[in-house]
């Protein structure tokens, strides 16, 4: 099967909102895309744009809406939509297209502009169904609070730990840029923020985030002239959980709650397509989607990076740092910046950097093999993408 | 001849039911036509490798639909995806990755279930917010610009033009007569009948296929493009993309129009059908009404206007060109044994901005 990498990077940089109005944030992003590939519009062959919920826009499939501006016009098009998965899925859609020989070129360039939708909670709140689970009320927080709960039973963790994810983070964030909060936050403030829904604190969640980002993908044996070094896509892999949170829960579960077999599978898919048998000792960075500090928790052992008994102490040794043995979100993560369309295409954008050695003040040295990862619906869609400085034929 | 091996269809199902009907919720609905597919396929759920589904959020009221329905068509543990710019690039999408040896047997499902939602409200929504939004250019008002523009073009006669939906048989004739006029020149007579309905589609490789030993549809080559959102870009035209698109899939299917035993299209209203064949070059321009007549004759065709879900009609339309090949290629009594080809035609987006198209190729 062909070598496809990532070349071309574009972010716009995130925030609570912007002047530009959908389409231009796309334009912008796509435009900083293919300039940093060094590639022609006219070499694009497609075009695929991660765009979930839609609600958030305001503007019912708004994707048509931005076509001219995603440089899609006349060109093989289409829309991935796995709600916060979405930008992996759309990369790894991409990665299809050229895999199979269906295209050499292929954009994929996305935008959000959450605050747009008032209360986003309000929207998301509408994922669930009208008969049970709306009226409770649900929102992203609330369920994810749940898992938290879980978690924290199961392994002994707590609002500690929480916080120790949330400093981490908040520091690495100062050093990106793009990130929408750049200002380190202690210890105590964290445990001392406004409670959201126990055991979740202000400081434990990401931010509503506008701002559009797009990477380009190359067949090995198009890569653009001058273009930066490529950043191969190794892994690939995805899977979902039940939609019921009822049914990760109790003795007749069919997965846990607390965790995400889901990640755990797709991470598996993908690490064996890349050849990894050890991802502990083989991954040098990870960007794994994890909007509140307890996701981060349970993603990193169920990315295979750790078992769950150790995320804790491993935590407190300083691993997952910065400057540590596995350094975890080094861009801030999704804490530090959540346009939700394409938070998890910047999962993988961020790790292209990290290889590509363009990360600039988040740089994390002698980076080899990176793992990126998306999570969409309710703790329900998840995506594993490896990626490498070598290129290593896939193992489909 | 294509030599990206695209998948076989070994398996299908389709099913409409029409609005305000008491029948089973969505999720059943779907259920029932994957485990219809997956039967027909003569398969079960465990031999299923990767799920690519279509849905509208909008249109299924939901913010993100496909968590609940994800159940239904068995995605949990399985390598799934959701797309939503439209039906039928799903299958693009499951193409790719059969193609790309990734998987074995795939699931493609998509659906509409129009009398859900608030359509009045969904055409503004679907408006940009700064300038269609406030002119109230809708769905209908959109294709009726375009329809207009056509009709002046051409100095035509609509009352004639119209007549087309009655040649196609599929409603009393005498429901012509009082149709209402939705915008000028589109009277409701002219838009195909909305119906909420669930399309199911098995691939498997070419050894899954010789395995299965029944007959299958090869995938033999597709197509798909966007066009603008903006109608005045594009000239008031609703057919350029899903024109280029057949070209598209025409060019890589190594065939031709001319050699497709049957053909299924996608078409929004009469206006939109004509457009679409002078497209193709297959009538003169403002000639596009002339072409039907033999087409409808012969039998080999077929359309929209048996049900638009809204978002899933173009998935429906390759289950429809699926079944019609199946039946030509056992209703040959002539000895031979080549392969038959058909095309299958679909438009999405707004107002006809953006086509796909699929050849099918049946041997045995």
């Amino acid at each position: 099967m062909r070598g496809v990498a990532v070349v071309g990077i574009g972010q716009t940089g995130y925030q609570t909102n912007f002047d530009e109005t959908y389409p231009e944030l796309v334009y912008r992003a796509a435009r900083l895309t293919l300039d940093d590939a060094r590639c022609r519009l006219a070499d694009v062959d497609a075009v695929v744009m991660p765009m979930a919920p839609e609600a958030l826009s305001g503007v019912v499939q708004a994707d048509q809406w931005v076509v001219d501006a995603a440089a899609a016009i006349g060109k093989p098009y289409m829309r991935i939509n796995t709600g916060g998965s979405t930008g992996l899925m759309a990369v790894e859609a991409a990665y299809w297209h050229i895999a199979s020989g269906l295209a050499d070129r292929v954009l994929v360039v996305g935008a959000d502009k959450v605050r747009e939708s008032g209360s986003a909670q309000q929207v998301l709140n509408m994922i669930w169904d009208p008969f049970y689970e709306r009226a409770m009320p649900l929102n992203t927080i609330t369920m994810l609070a749940f898992q938290a709960v879980r978690f924290m039973e199961k392994y002994g963790v707590g609002e500690e730990e929480m916080a120790r994810v949330a400093v981490k983070n908040r520091l690495n964030g100062t050093r990106n840029p793009m990130a929408h909060l750049r200002e380190a936050v202690t210890q105590d403030e964290v445990l001392a923020s406004r409670r959201i829904a126990w055991p979740i604190k202000l400081y434990d969640c990401c931010p509503q985030s506008s701002g559009g980002a797009g990477v380009l993908l190359v067949a090995e044996d198009c890569l653009p002239k001058d273009s930066p070094k490529p950043a191969w896509i190794t892994g690939l892999g995805c899977s979902a959980e039940t939609y019921w949170m009822g049914d990760r829960m109790g003795p007749a579960a069919i997965g846990d709650h607390g965790e995400a077999p889901a990640l755990q599978e797709s991470s598996l898919l993908a690490y064996k397509m890349a050849g990894i048998e050890n991802p502990a000792q083989q991954i040098d960075v990870a960007e794994l989607y994890a909007p509140f500090s307890n996701t981060e928790l349970h993603a990193i052992p169920d990315a295979g990076l750790c078992a769950p008994e150790e995320v804790a102490s491993r935590l407190w040794r300083g691993e997952f740092d910065f400057d540590g043995r596995m350094p975890v979100n080094p861009s801030g993560g999704v804490m530090c910046a959540n346009p939700i369309s394409v938070t998890a295409l910047v999962r993988v954008a961020e790790i292209a950097l990290q290889l590509q050695g363009r990360a600039g003040d988040h740089q994390v040295p002698d980076v080899r093999t990176g793992v990126a990862t998306g999570n969409g619906g309710d703790h329900q869609f998840f995506g594993t993408m490896v990626l490498s400085n070598e290129q290593r034929g896939p193992k489909i | 001849m294509s030599q990206i091996e695209l998948g076989h269809v070994v398996g299908v199902a389709h099913t409409t039911w029409r609005f305000n009907q008491d029948a089973d919720t969505l999720e059943e609905e779907i259920f029932h036509c994957v485990q219809r597919a997956l039967a027909n396929a003569g398969l079960s759920m465990d031999d299923v490798t990767g799920i690519v589904t279509g849905s509208s959020d909008q249109l299924d009221g939901r913010s993100i639909s496909m968590m609940l329905t994800s159940g239904s068509v068995g995605g949990p543990g399985r390598e799934i995806v959701n797309v939503s710019s439209s039906g039928e690039h799903a299958l693009v999408l499951a193409a790719m990755r059969m193609a790309s040896g990734r998987q074995r047997v795939h699931l493609v499902v998509s659906w509409g279930c129009p009398s859900e939602a608030d359509l009045d409200a969904l055409d503004v929504l679907k408006c940009e917010p700064f300038f269609l939004r406030d002119l109230g250019v809708g769905r209908i008002a959109a294709q009726a610009m375009a329809a207009s523009t056509y009709v002046d073009r051409f100095g035509l006669d609509v009352d004639m033009l119209t007549s087309f939906v009655d040649s196609l048989g599929v409603r009393d004739p005498s429901e012509s007569l009082n149709a209402e006029w939705l915008s000028w020149p589109i009277r409701s007579i002219d838009l195909p009948p909305l119906v909420n309905g669930v399309t199911a589609l098995v691939l498997g490789t070419n050894d899954v296929a010789r395995d299965l030993g029944q007959r299958s549809v090869r995938i033999a080559g597709m197509g798909w493009q966007s066009g603008s959102y903006r109608l005045e870009d594009r000239e008031y035209n609703t057919a350029a993309s899903g024109a280029d698109a057949v070209r598209r899939a025409m060019i890589a299917s190594g065939s031709t129009l001319e050699q497709c035993v049957a053909t299924e299209w996608h078409f929004l209203n009469p206006f939109h059908a004509f457009e679409t064949i002078e497209a193709l070059d297959l009538a003169p321009p403002g000639g596009g009404a002339t072409w039907f007549p033999a087409q409808i004759a012969k039998g080999n065709f077929g359309t929209s206007y048996a049900g638009d879900t809204l978002f899933s009609t173009g998935l429906d339309r390759v289950a429809a060109l699926v079944d019609r090949l199946i039946g030509f290629a056992d209703a040959r009594r002539d000895g031979s044994v080549g392969p038959v080809s058909g095309l299958a035609h679909a438009v999405n987006g707004f107002t006809g901005q953006g086509g796909t198209a699929f050849v099918m190729e049946v041997s045995k």
